[in-house]
């Protein structure tokens, strides 16, 4: 039997105190694809790993900040317990959990994957601090990566990209805001749809128009 | 002695859903002697549980640009929507000591003339009367008497949880809510789902609308069983759930509900002497009109 001495654990902190200050410094500029060119999956044949065992999707969850914890759960459940769509569907955050840690990449095309309301209950109650909502989040990201951008949410984001607004302002709502007496400043006086030219120009930097263009 | 100036950050759904929350909110604050500055060319927080999903990266840079804007002035930053103060106080606290990612975002913020470093705070209009002007003073401002009205409190999650940031009150016992719903005599009930997400974040609502109002009919019928004459919500988003949601429910599952929602803003607005027409109550899906016939 191998024991784990006390200098292991400190180092192990140590490293995830690295890990996770990487993760905050790579949020920014896409080092993903740079990452996912250079990344060699470890080659050590004495362990068997499951058949699409997928070592490299499991790092470039670590790269989204909040991923970082994905070694973390130890499968108690506590998620599912307190999940609000877990009560209502078949939606069960510790499968999609499990399936990322085991590096199952599949997990990204779950439908279910975007039932959770990131309510941040289960990040709140789970014992071992592995904060699931910032996980589903990164896991989320990768999907949109790979597999594109739903519909309903690239309507939203074009919207913000050239309204600055992530709602439309209907002739009922306009003339609300009139008998209100509130039409005076907005949102043309305050030039919003003038900012979501800034917006475009920032989500050109974060690679995120290529994501919301085309069909 | 308070400082009782703030930048309003409106976001999307008050103004062009519920504008009878922003008209709420600019009043209520002026009765409790709070000066609101509109803050120009501000845009969706964004929307966290779209954008943070999408990419994070963007979600950052975004509530970082709109704090940017209250750094101008720099004033506090007054939310009246859980998700808006959710991302914003989110992103700051990101930035925040972490200085590497401070020059990420600033590396970004940079192509459109813009910088950042965190100065403001962000905060909640119920936390901010609640600390800031005090139950006494909220108090004060009242001149009608609500004592006949029972109610039921939603809090949100955003305000309450992540809780190892968001310290303004107990994650699983919150009291801010009910204590100013009782400050204007109504009656704040309790209900066993109370601290259940109303099933509209995460980007639930707009991609997986089914979902999201089953989430919502849980909540209603636990909502349903302390017989409340209304809800009363602290968040622009919940407010759109519970109000257009029940009108969803019923046309999708054939379930009645008719409780009227009410922004704690617009029920203080009542209670300070305010007609529902003013507060725009009239313009909602669920009519609030029965309930304020018995009241005033």
């Amino acid at each position: 039997m191998v024991e784990t001495t006390g200098e292991e654990i400190k180092d192990y902190y140590k490293e995830l105190e690295q890990v996770e200050k990487k993760a905050s410094e790579r949020i920014i500029g896409l080092e993903r694809e740079a990452f996912l060119k250079e990344y060699a999956p470890p080659t050590d044949t004495t362990l068997k790993y499951p058949k699409d065992y997928d070592p490299t999707f499991v790092e470039e969850l670590k790269l989204i900040a909040g991923g970082e914890r994905i070694d973390f759960c130890y499968q108690c459940g506590t998620c599912v317990g307190s999940c609000p769509a877990a009560a209502v569907t078949s939606f069960n955050p510790r499968t999609i959990r499990r399936m990322a840690q085991l590096g199952l990449r599949e997990v990204i095309s779950r439908k279910d994957l975007w039932y959770c309301t990131t309510c941040y209950t289960c990040y709140d109650r789970c014992p071992r601090d592995s904060k699931l909502t910032e996980i589903i989040a990164a896991i989320r990201n990768i999907s949109t990566r790979e597999i594109g951008i739903g519909i309903a949410h690239k309507e939203v984001a074009r919207l913000v990209a050239t309204t600055g607004m992530s709602i439309t302002v209907t002739e009922k709502i306009a003339s609300l805001r009139e008998d209100l007496g509130i039409k005076k400043d907005f949102p043309a006086k305050m030039k919003v749809n003038e900012a979501a030219k800034e917006l475009r120009l920032m989500w050109e930097q974060t690679d995120f128009m290529k994501i919301i263009e085309g069909d | 002695m308070i400082d009782t100036d703030y930048n309003l950050y409106l976001g999307c759904i008050a103004p062009l859903r519920y504008p009878g929350i922003e008209v709420a909110t600019r009043e209520t604050c002026e009765r409790l002697g709070i000066k609101l500055h509109d803050m120009m060319c501000a845009t969706c927080c964004p929307a966290p549980g779209i954008f943070k999903s999408l990419d994070k990266a963007t979600w950052l840079v975004t509530a970082a640009r709109n704090l940017s804007i209250a750094n101008e002035n720099g004033f506090d930053v007054l939310t009246i929507c859980n998700g808006c103060f959710g991302s914003l106080y989110e992103a700051n606290q990101a930035i925040k000591g972490d200085e590497a990612l401070l020059k990420s975002v600033n590396g970004v913020l940079e192509k459109i003339g813009r910088s950042f470093t965190p100065k403001v705070g962000v905060r909640h209009y119920i936390e901010i009367l609640y600390n800031d002007v005090g139950l006494e003073k909220v108090k004060e401002s009242i001149q009608r008497d609500l004592s006949d009205l029972k109610v039921v409190a939603e809090y949100g999650c955003h305000f309450l949880r992540p809780s190892e940031i968001k310290k303004f009150d107990e994650a699983e016992r919150p009291k801010m809510l009910d204590e100013l719903i009782e400050l204007t005599g109504a009656k704040s009930l309790d209900y066993p789902e109370k601290l259940s997400c109303c099933g509209a974040g995460g980007g639930v609502r707009s991609r997986e609308p089914e979902t999201s109002l089953k989430m919502l009919i849980r909540k209603l019928d636990s909502m349903k069983k302390a017989e409340p004459d209304a809800i009363v919500d602290m968040c622009s988003f919940c407010h759109l759930q519970f109000d257009r949601g029940q009108k969803e429910i019923e046309e999708k599952f054939q379930k009645r509900y008719d409780i009227p929602v009410l922004h704690y803003s617009q029920l203080l607005g009542i209670a300070q002497g305010m007609s529902p027409e003013e507060l725009g109550m009239y313009a909602q899906e669920t009519p609030v009109e029965p309930l304020m016939e018995g009241i005033i």
